[in-house]
């Protein structure tokens, strides 16, 4: 098992290296850097080249990525072309918003989706099971930025409510004031959380119908168990081990749709500065926030198989 | 404090270069609002003949006290005056400025740090400004608590003038009579702390707008000297300081106690909220959650906030104009064919359908600019929309079945403006066989691989508003307005020696004919862009929150500097 | 159990009495409603794209100062936007430029990725080696960032993949198919084409290994027969169903992919009718500030239709080859379990 563990670390190297190589190289054939963002509408070849110069961008390829790479090691993520700002702190006030809202998406999303995944099997035929197939197909396939758009623009016109960081600017704490926080990331995690519930939804009903037809279940009925212990106790932990192995997927889903929702609900978060860092060429953000993000990736499908591993018995990597 | 090339010492310096430079003048995070608000001063649009409206007459008098929350289209990348351009309507607020200037009248006011100003030569050759004592710079920084004096003065034109982004170098290269630093700077002279004065070594009619324009902030010498980088940090003279920058998120500022118009400034702080979504921002003023409205408003907008009795509305023309720019080879370099896409052209669709219908003709100077521009009954006489006229203009020509071209436009995120006004315009020449196909490129790629190497047929993008006659003219100038060409490869030589002319012309009337005369030059020539129409601006705010005067209005003449006037009701 | 003893019965009923088509296609639509219903949306979607410039009403693109803003009428049903174009124009329109991202994107990746996981797969070793550590990095972005800079790379003018495509393709670079500078729509799709053919190699590497392990194969190479030989007469018949399924499953993907960039703004040109652009910008303002909803609930509509008509489709297939999943669940077939396993 340590053995697994580690040698999934070590892999995590030459991909980390091959994305931030692949950015780089990306943005080198893309047309436009920084210093053209910069130098804006009424440009002439003699500023940009003098922007260019003082930014560092005329720099051999292998020496602009060599520094780089120095930097990251020492944690020194270099500054922002643009900003002037270092990466690492906006990367610390900007995380939180981030992380809140995709961690608060998950967890709705679990517990919209296994309770009603849950029922839909062990009650099948019934209004609940409809409703509850029903309602996955649909949160399944409505768009959720066309979702989040109607949130804010119903909640702007018959409720006159905007979310709360539309009025400072800034997402406040969930520990300094929990109602306004709430107020902030509830919609947007919504939002994210639906489809993601849908999906978990049907993977539990047809992984726990799977698992009761099971012999062990039977046996567990034939004992005089009782509903809930049959059910919780041994087909869920079961039935989840599939579901397990989805979430893994879906969190690199989930950093996705952040740069999105995050854009459609004006949240200050990683998603939202990636985005304005491709759109201005400021390099070594994008650079910097796509290492974070395969990072993440990476690390959170790990976790996953190491779940799994652990939730079942019979898959040992060791 | 050294005579040196302030640039030169930082690369001389332990810091990496990479810190020097800054924000650009359009950006992805809101280009196209960049550009209405524009390069204008304060904000106040020029004096227009058609005024303002207001709900609410002015009156009440100011107490202090109070907060407000100003609403932002456009993340700011840096408050540096002489570098970032997407931070200037805040840096108006932290730093001082020679004096103010009121754009209809030309006029100056000594509001702010010089007391006077002495022009002892008809041409403008000499300037010399006596200082305005008790000016004191923010606390917290270097040189707190101090007065502003003529070293800083000088040190900040220095700057300004050598600074590599900034926009227009023209007026510091004719003082120096160079572009070298050490000439501009010994060309400064500050005989005495209150003192500051310098020569020009050729005339330069656009000198006096130019020094009150916000990039031409006075900041202390000891921040120059101290501070490498302003993108984050200001300690300025200015009505208010600098309390926290989030750039893309917010803004604070705080009241500056030791300021020398004391008790002002009224209020005790002002927050800028960055909401780059159009809508989300026009809901969050309508929703009270900002005093001032920071988005784009379109006449529909300005309709809807109107009928609240407690919002504060007010409109002015706008200098914002995008601008069709024809590449001078064919088809486009035969006058018939620039004729006919004139005659093609309905103006008046184009501003009922993308201006609300409000607005007027633009010549090759935008229209809100009254003194300079050519009356616009001239320019409806001249621009005749008749298609059947441009038909057979473009048989002439050889184009009997009409042609097809590209033009190419940027991709503005969230304003769709530009590409609307393309749409319309497209529409109406392909009534007379021009067949305009829309290229929208995204903003990197279109400044990299269609602006600056010049790789197009037609294109769409706007250019920077001014409001002094000059900079609009350049474009037409073979030296473009960087003075290193222009992407239209249009040359006219007659052309060229009255732009240079009107530029040293300091008798009014005279500079007035030149002006004129090139303009209608230009319209004969139909090139090399066509300025189609200019609409107007409108901004709005809460009732409870006062300013001295709305957009669309000139400031009084015992106004203070900017943002030192507004008070609020609200608690 | 009761189905189980029956099915010998049903099966010789069946073989000996055949009703006529129409009577079994009647009872499998009566089964499953929804799976109707969603046909019934993809239907929909595949007659507005490709019959676009007959069922629509006006030129999706045709800006009319004099009607500007209206609500629904009878003239123009979905209303008009802020330049006078009839919203039910633009969202007929908007699906063929759904339709053609989709089905470009789609074939595009799905045989790339195919022919890559395939070779991945079968191959095994280097190649193998080689071509899974580079799906890993493309996989590890995040899609938007990789779309963003695919399509900003291959879309420009100077690029080289522009020049081939304009220089040696048939690609038009102007108007085609009724949509205008038809080559950056393209370029889109194969944007979007990438993403999918990462997705599809890895999938079709999992299929390929353990079609591998058939008896068939080691007689074929027992023959002599030549890798490239097993690979096209063996493996990728077989694969072949599989990448149909693929197909479907990512068809609405990519439709959404390309909604949710014109969205952000960096996808389809202003003014292509997409049904991602018209959800945003100042269609958005207009909804929320100025009362014209219509503007964006059409669109809107339209693109949750056929993203929910798939899905129901694709639940009844499911449904209809599988009894025992009877009723829509989704995931990995019984016994199966996660396919992680096989790789």
């Amino acid at each position: 098992m340590r053995d697994f563990i580690i040698r999934r670390l070590l892999l995590l190297a030459p991909i980390m290296l091959g994305v931030s190589f692949l950015t780089f190289a990306i943005f080198r054939v893309i047309p436009g850097d920084a210093a053209v963002i910069i130098c804006g509408f009424q440009c002439t070849p003699e500023t940009l080249h003098d922007i260019r110069h003082e930014l560092g961008l005329d720099e051999p390829f292998y020496e602009q990525y060599g520094d780089w790479l120095k930097g990251v090691v020492t944690g020194d993520l270099g500054e922002s072309y643009h900003t002037k700002l270092s990466v690492t702190s906006e990367l610390e006030s900007r995380l939180p918003v981030t992380a809140e809202l995709t961690i608060m998406a998950l967890i709705l999303a679990l517990v919209l989706g296994i309770p009603p995944g849950v029922l839909s099997a062990v009650r099948p035929g019934t209004m609940a099971d409809w409703v509850a197939r029903f309602s996955s197909v649909l949160w399944l396939s409505v768009p959720n930025f066309y979702l989040g758009i109607l949130i804010i623009t119903f909640g702007a016109t018959w409720f006159g409510w905007s979310p709360p960081n539309f009025a400072t600017g800034e997402t406040v704490g969930f520990f300094e004031d929990p109602w306004r926080n709430l107020q902030t990331f509830f919609f947007p995690a919504l939002v994210l959380a639906l489809a993601i519930a849908a999906v978990i939804m049907r993977l539990t009903r047809s992984s726990m119908l799977e698992v009761m037809r099971n012999d062990y279940i039977r046996t567990a009925w034939s004992k005089g168990l009782r509903e809930r212990a049959v059910v919780w106790r041994h087909a869920l932990k079961n039935a989840m081990i599939p579901v397990l192995t989805i979430i893994g997927v879906q969190v690199g889903l989930l950093i996705g749709g952040s740069v999105i929702i995050e854009s459609v609900f004006a949240l200050n978060g990683i998603g939202f500065y990636l985005l304005v860092a491709i759109l201005s060429r400021d390099l070594l953000v994008v650079q910097s926030l796509v290492l974070l993000f395969a990072v993440t990736f990476v690390v959170a499908n790990l976790v996953v198989d190491l779940a799994y591993a652990w939730l079942d018995p019979r898959i040992r990597y060791g | 404090m050294e005579e040196s090339n302030y640039w030169t010492r930082l690369s001389r310096g332990r810091i990496s270069r990479r810190r020097l430079l800054g924000a650009s003048a359009v950006t992805a995070l809101g280009g196209a609002a960049a550009l209405v608000v524009g390069c204008g001063s304060g904000n106040s649009n020029g004096g227009s003949p058609t005024g303002p409206v207001r709900t609410r007459p002015p009156g009440g008098s100011p107490a202090p006290g109070g907060s407000i929350t100003w609403g932002r289209a456009i993340a700011s990348l840096g408050i540096d005056p002489h570098i970032d351009l997407t931070g200037l309507d805040v840096d108006t607020l932290l730093y001082s400025y020679l004096y103010d200037w009121i754009p209809g009248k030309e006029e100056i006011i000594y509001n702010n740090l010089a007391a006077h100003l002495e022009l002892p030569d008809p041409q403008h050759l000499e300037f010399i400004f006596t200082l305005r004592p008790g000016v004191k710079i923010h606390a917290g920084g270097p040189g707190a608590g101090e007065d502003m004096s003529s070293e800083d003065c000088k040190q900040s034109f220095i700057r300004r003038g050598t600074s590599i982004t900034a926009p227009d170098k023209r007026f510091p290269r004719k003082i120096a009579g160079s572009s070298d630093a050490e000439a501009l700077a010994a060309a400064l002279q500050t005989p005495d702390p209150l003192t500051f004065k310098f020569k020009m070594s050729e005339p330069f009619v656009p000198s006096l707008r130019e020094m009150a324009n916000p990039t031409w902030a006075m900041v202390p010498a000891k921040v120059i000297s101290k501070y490498l980088s302003l993108a984050q940090r200001a300690f300025g003279s200015g009505p208010f300081m600098l309390e926290e920058f989030k750039g893309s998120q917010r803004i604070v500022l705080k009241r500056h106690p030791e300021h020398f118009l004391k008790p002002r400034p009224w209020l005790d702080g002002i927050t800028y909220v960055v909401i780059t979504e159009g809508s989300s921002l026009l809901s969050a003023f309508k929703n009270g959650q900002h005093d001032v409205n920071g988005s784009v408003l379109t006449k529909d907008d300005f309709d809807q906030l109107s009928k609240n009795e407690n919002i504060v509305v007010s409109r002015a023309p706008s200098l914002f104009y995008p601008v069709i720019h024809m590449k001078m080879k064919p088809p486009f370099n035969d006058i018939k064919v620039r004729e006919a896409m004139d005659l093609a052209l309905n103006r008046d669709e184009i501003i009922a359908l993308t201006q609300g219908g409000e607005g007027n003709y633009n010549g090759p100077i935008q229209w809100p600019q009254a003194k300079w521009a050519l009356p616009q009954e001239e320019l409806r006489a001249f621009y005749k929309y008749d298609p059947e006229r441009a038909k057979s203009l473009l048989a002439d020509a050889g184009f009997k079945d009409g042609f097809s071209a590209k033009m190419k436009l940027p991709k503005l995120a969230g304003a769709t403006f530009i590409s609307d006004t393309a749409a319309v315009a497209a529409q109406q020449l392909g009534k007379v066989g021009i067949n305009i196909q829309l290229d929208e490129v995204e903003l990197g790629a279109f400044i990299a691989s269609t602006l600056l190497p010049g790789n197009f047929e037609l294109a769409f993008f706007p250019n920077l508003p001014y409001d002094e006659p000059d900079r609009p003219l350049a474009f037409y100038h073979s030296s473009g307005v960087t003075g290193s060409g222009n992407w239209n490869n249009y040359t006219n030589p007659q052309l060229d020696k009255l732009i240079n002319q009107q530029a040293m012309e300091f008798d009014e009337a005279k500079r007035k004919e030149i002006v004129y005369a090139a303009q209608r030059m230009i319209l004969l020539e139909h090139a090399p862009q066509i300025t189609l129409t200019g609409g107007f601006a409108y901004s709005a705010h809460w009732s409870y929150v006062h300013f001295p005067y709305e957009l669309g209005q000139d400031p009084p003449k015992d106004a203070g500097p900017n943002g030192v006037d507004i008070w609020t009701d609200k608690a | 159990m009761a189905q189980e003893i029956a099915a010998p019965l049903e099966f010789e009923r069946v073989v000996l009495s055949r009703p006529p088509a129409w009577v079994r296609i009647w009872a499998l639509a009566r089964r499953h409603p929804l799976g109707v219903f969603g046909l019934l949306c993809v239907a929909l979607l595949f007659f507005c794209g490709i019959l676009a410039g007959v069922i629509s009403p006006y030129d999706p693109y045709f800006i009319n100062g004099s009607h500007i803003k209206e609500a629904p009428t009878l003239a123009h049903p979905f209303g008009t936007d802020r330049l006078g174009r009839d919203v039910l124009s633009r969202t007929i329109w908007g699906a063929r430029i759904s339709l053609l991202v989709g089905m470009v994107s789609v074939l595009f990746g799905v045989t790339i990725g195919t022919f890559f996981g395939v070779l991945s797969g079968y191959l095994g070793k280097l190649a193998d080696s080689v071509i899974q550590r580079t799906v890993d990095i493309l996989l590890a972005f995040p899609p938007v960032v990789l779309l963003l800079a695919i399509i900003t790379v291959i879309g420009d003018e100077d690029s080289a993949v522009r020049r081939f495509l304009t220089d040696y393709t048939p690609i038009p670079d102007g108007t085609f198919l009724g949509v205008p500078v038809f080559l950056d729509i393209f370029v889109i799709a194969i944007g979007i084409g990438i993403a999918v053919a990462v997705g599809t190699a890895r999938v079709v590497r999992g299929a390929v290994l353990s079609l591998k392990e058939n008896v068939y194969i080691d007689a074929a190479r027992a023959m002599g027969a030549s890798d490239w030989r097993i690979m096209t007469r063996h493996i990728f018949p077989n694969v072949a169903s599989l990448v149909v399924v693929l197909g479907s499953v990512f068809l609405p993907i990519a439709i959404l992919a390309e909604a949710a960039i014109s969205f952000l703004g960096i996808g389809v040109p202003d003014p292509t009718p997409s049904w991602g652009a018209d959800l945003t910008g100042p269609n958005r303002t207009d909804a929320t500030n100025n009362g014209v909803w219509w503007v964006v609930f059409f669109p809107g509509l339209a693109l949750s239709l056929v993203v929910l008509g798939f899905n129901m489709l694709g639940d009844a297939f499911r449904d209809i080859s599988d009894p025992r999943l009877r009723g829509g669940g989704l995931g990995p077939g019984p016994g199966s379990g996660p396919s992680r396993r096989g790789l």
